[in-house]
């Protein structure tokens, strides 16, 4: 009855999508490890013990300088005429807009923070929230589009990368018995970071109805119709060559199955995620849009179901006009994301030993400011990591104080550190994953050495 | 009917005889399998893009693809399942009797014959109601401005300013589930993927929000059963595609690659083709001066034009208008072109992975007929692998594809599609809205992520409820089934929706509901199962 290995893996009850696309389950033996050998207390034991990558995206293109601000520097004062922070009340006069809101970092007379952020300051002299600034990207671009793609395939322009980095990371360590939740959207879409071969779920997909789907969707014991048409003859050899590879042609069956496969890992993670939500808050959470998604992660994170990446999106960055000065909509929005972090920070308490929360946006904006109180879009623009394997020294990363005399065509930031760098070192730093050997960052390469070394080495697992 | 029950019986026999079945050489065999090696990275010597490309444009598709023999065919198509299979790739989808009606004309052929012919079908009811509903399809581009463009000020603004970025893609979704010229539909999908435009948000510098409405009705779908050389210069000489890939910022001295690129790497040669960046930039110049006036005409501006002659693919292209005209031209008639466009559509009709053989006579159609597209179509569809029953039910529907056929196979009423079409950009296919200039993929391996399905259950539970907005399904749709008794009722709505292929675990589920006479739920349980996600 069985001449092939895929038969009886349908037989069997078992997953029966090995190598067909190559694009399907968790549980494919690709390492010639069956899910069977693996205990439950083993599995469980893995999951406890892998660390979290949590990114939030700012999107828009925040404002940099608006979040730390370089107040020592009499030509931040020059290019910012209308929505300048300062650090005292300004001489009032031409060219000396703007109003009390920067509170200075650490001993620093040149940086100083959004005073809407001095809820980070405790957290920066700590070392355990890094400011970083003059990041970016080699490609250019000022489209919002292209520029939010580029850093969340992590890969620029021309590249014809697809899928999402933190996709290709999830897709390099898969191993047969994954845990069914090492990737999560906190928003309704898989943003383009999380997006790829692997599977992984975006929150809110519950369905109503999902029993009935459940039962259509479940690959056990499943055996395909068409059997008038001799597709389920005996030969075998129709699944044989199915299962050499993503080359060979899709058939009837072979698609279904990997709809029904594919439908199957959708019902299995949403099940997951029910129960990871049963976890509780225990910290005081701003309300809004933001802190609804952070809540979420934090509370799968405490179920130790093996969370290792996840994605949270903040939109609204985008102030060409409006952007305002202390009391404007950029720092109400920047004093959210900040009341956030801490709030996650105190509700993960010492996880957070094992958690990293990296923010990060498109791009920054103009160094100059524009006639409707906005800034347009810019080059380099900031980063914002958390977490306690970080050694931040109580200080702006990635910069020194000279760089407003350095700006791209005397009206950008310029990119001191590629966005890939922060990216790699947080791979290989939090999961001991080396992305180059791994391929998550094709057409970039780079060694320790172009690292800003802003983290510590994590103990192995 | 009978024959559904008949399949039914044989897959529980066959379920039966799995459980008990697993002998022990099945289980050594299997053992091999996996005691096999890791299968090793192999060096990467090209970049990841250019071998993506290559394998799309098929210049890689016959390495390490086994020829399929013969004896992998399996059975020929019956004949119903041959009007099936049209119905799957030429339609988007059977509405409900289609198949029978065909199968009584005369078969798939003869239906495939008129679709191919579209303007001797009567479509005056579709054409009626969507001059009604959307009115800007008949108005020249230099007079849609007026009343249709983007209007910053409030004050300014006429009733339909700023409309066409919403009623575009409404319009688009109309016409492809009511139009009777199913295969103009369905192939005006595959062409605004392939000269791929995308519609911004609302914007003062960029005016394709409602341009894009005139490129749909004059490079689309004018030119969709004409010369593919006129739909490639209708679309280079479109203010929508001047201003998408940055045409009109390429000037004297300061040229843009945007559109030269692209043109030779999306629209005609594929990539790396044999050309190379000198060649871009070459054609860049040579493209220069491309640009469209105030009445949103085509203007070739002689001074903003690259003076001199350009070197491009070991010609010399003269100075002027002539010399961008010529180069197109050779691009169109390009052997690299045929094999490219014919791979696509292959893909598009046939199977992801294009039969090499099938792609070589296409393209060999192609360049005979002058890139005649429907000779070139026909190529396709009268061939032995159209119907072979390899490529039978072998795709996997895009969104696009999924919310179009579940619209046409319950009838559904169409009086405002905006709800649908915020649906489908849940489902990651939002009309005239690709992120990318290379349209969106047609490969099932693109779609399928663990979340995609469960927007499109929730979609077929929506839709039968009636809390899609704008859209309803008529009561005789279920109306029909009610007057049967539920056993009939279960196999006539599975011959109806899903042409009678299902799998056991779709029947068992439906049984349950079929037994409580919740056809509603039964038909959304159907829309939402692996098969009807099936082409």
């Amino acid at each position: 009855m069985f001449n092939s290995r895929r038969d009886f893996l349908k037989a069997s009850g078992m997953v029966v999508m090995a190598g067909a696309g190559g694009y399907l389950g968790t549980e494919n033996f690709i390492y010639g490890q069956a899910a069977a050998d693996i205990t439950d207390a083993t599995k469980a034991q893995d999951a406890k013990q892998r660390p979290t990558l949590v990114t939030i995206f700012l999107r828009g293109g925040a404002d940099a300088l608006n979040a730390f601000v370089p107040a020592g520097d009499p030509l931040y004062y020059q290019h910012r005429t209308r929505i300048a922070l300062h650090g005292e009340a300004p001489t009032k006069g031409k060219g000396k807009g703007g109003d009390v809101g920067v509170v200075p970092i650490g001993k620093s007379n040149y940086w100083g923070i959004n005073s809407k952020m001095a809820s980070l300051l405790p957290l920066i002299e700590k070392g355990i929230v890094v400011p970083i600034m003059n990041v970016g990207s080699p490609n250019g671009t000022r489209s919002h589009f292209s520029a939010q793609d580029y850093m969340e395939r992590g890969a620029l322009g021309d590249s014809g990368i697809s899928n999402g980095w933190l996709n290709r990371y999830l897709e390099a360590t898969k191993k047969p018995y994954d845990a069914p939740l090492r990737g999560l959207s906190a928003q309704t879409l898989v943003p383009r970071a999380l997006r790829g071969p692997y599977p992984v779920l975006a929150g809110n997909n519950k369905t109503e109805e999902m029993e009935l789907f459940e039962n259509l969707y479940s690959t056990k014991n499943m055996v395909n119709m068409n059997a008038r048409d001799g597709a389920n003859d005996t030969k075998g050899s129709r699944l044989d060559e199915l299962s050499k590879g993503p080359k060979a042609a899709l058939t009837a069956d072979s698609t279904r199955d990997i709809i029904a496969q594919s439908g199957a890992n959708a019902i299995e993670r949403i099940k997951a995620l029910e129960k990871a939500e049963q976890a509780e808050n225990t910290a005081d959470y701003p309300g809004g849009g933001l802190s609804g998604q952070l809540k979420t992660i934090a509370k799968v994170i405490k179920a130790d179901v093996g969370l290792e990446v996840a994605q949270a999106d903040y939109g609204g960055w985008d102030h060409h006009s409006g952007q305002g000065g202390a009391g404007g909509h950029h720092a109400q929005m920047l004093g959210h994301l900040s009341d956030c972090l801490v709030a996650f920070n105190q509700d993960l308490g010492s996880r957070m030993d094992r958690v990293m929360v990296l923010v990060m946006s498109e791009f920054g904006r103009t160094v100059q400011d524009n006639g409707a109180a906005g800034t347009d879009h810019g080059r380099a623009g900031f980063m914002i990591a958390m977490g306690n394997m970080l050694k931040g020294n109580n200080k702006v990363w990635g910069v020194d104080k000279w760089d407003m005399r350095d700006l791209d065509y005397g009206r950008f930031l310029p990119v001191h550190t590629d966005f890939r760098a922060v990216f790699a070192e947080s791979l290989v730093r939090l999961f001991h994953f080396d992305p180059f050997q791994g391929k998550v960052f094709p057409d970039y390469q780079a060694t320790p050495k172009n690292f800003l070394n802003f983290m510590k080495q994590q103990a192995e697992a | 009917m009978a024959s559904i029950r008949g399949r039914f019986i044989i897959a529980s026999a066959i379920c039966l005889l799995a459980s008990f079945s697993i002998i022990p050489s099945a289980i050594t065999r299997a053992d091999d399998d996996n005691n096999q090696p890791p299968p090793k990275h192999k060096k990467e010597s090209d970049s990841l893009r250019n071998r993506i490309l290559k394998v799309q444009a098929g210049i890689e598709a016959d390495k390490n693809k086994p020829a399929r023999s013969a004896e992998f065919a399996g059975p020929d198509l019956s004949d119903r399942e041959k009007v099936v299979q049209a119905l799957n790739r030429m339609s988007f989808g059977a509405a409900p009797g289609e198949v029978d009606a065909i199968l009584e004309k005369g078969g798939w052929q003869v239906w495939a014959k008129e679709q191919l012919d579209p303007e001797k079908i009567d479509d005056s009811a579709c054409d009626k109601l969507v001059v009604s509903r959307f009115p800007w399809v008949k108005i020249p581009i230099q007079d849609l401005q007026k009343d249709y463009g983007y209007e910053r000020k409030p004050e300014k603004r006429k009733p339909e300013s700023n409309s066409l970025h919403v009623q575009l893609p409404q319009c688009v979704l109309l016409r492809s589930a009511v139009s009777k010229r199913q295969f103009k539909e369905v192939m005006c999908d595959f062409w605004r993927n392939h000269f791929c435009v995308d519609q911004p948000r609302l914007n003062e510098e960029q005016t394709r929000s409602w341009t894009d409405a005139d490129y749909e009705e004059q490079v689309i779908r004018k030119h969709v059963f004409g010369d593919f050389k006129e739909m490639l210069f209708a679309s280079a000489r479109h203010p929508a595609m001047l201003e998408y890939l940055d045409q009109k910022l390429s000037h004297k001295n300061s040229w843009n690659e945007n559109y030269a690129r692209e043109v030779m790497e999306l629209h005609t040669l594929g990539a790396d083709r044999g050309y190379g960046n000198a060649d871009v930039q070459e054609l860049s110049k040579v493209l220069t001066g491309w640009t469209y006036g105030p009445d949103f005409q085509f203007k070739f501006d002689a001074n903003d034009h690259q003076p001199g002659p350009k070197h491009w693919l070991g010609n010399t292209v003269e100075e002027g208008y002539s010399g961008g005209e010529k180069a197109l031209y050779m691009l169109a008639t390009a052997r690299a072109t045929s094999e490219f466009i014919s791979e696509k559509l292959v893909r598009y009709l046939v199977n992801d992975n294009p039969p090499p053989a099938l792609v070589k006579r296409v393209a060999a159609v192609f360049r005979e007929s002058k890139g005649n597209l429907p000779k070139v179509y026909w190529a396709i569809l009268s061939s032995p692998e159209f119907m072979s029953r390899d490529n039978y039910r072998a795709k996997f529907k895009t969104p696009f594809q999924f919310t179009v056929s579940a619209l046409r196979s319950t009838s559904a009423k169409l009086e405002n599609e905006e709800d649908a079409c915020n649906r489908l950009r849940r489902m990651g296919e939002p009309i005239y809205d690709c992120p990318d200039p290379t349209g969106y993929r047609d490969v099932a391996e693109s779609w399928m992520d663990a979340g995609v399905l469960t927007t499109r259950w929730q979609f077929a539970w929506d839709l039968l409820r009636g809390d899609v907005k704008g859209i309803t399904v008529p009561p005789e749709f279920l109306a029909g089934y009610k007057s049967l008794k539920s056993e009939e009722a279960e196999l006539k709505m599975i011959e109806d929706l899903v042409a009678g292929d299902v799998g056991d675990r779709e029947l068992t589920t439906l049984k349950a509901v079929a037994a409580n006479g919740d056809f509603q739920r039964m038909a959304s349980i159907i829309l939402g199962s692996p098969s009807f996600q099936q082409r």
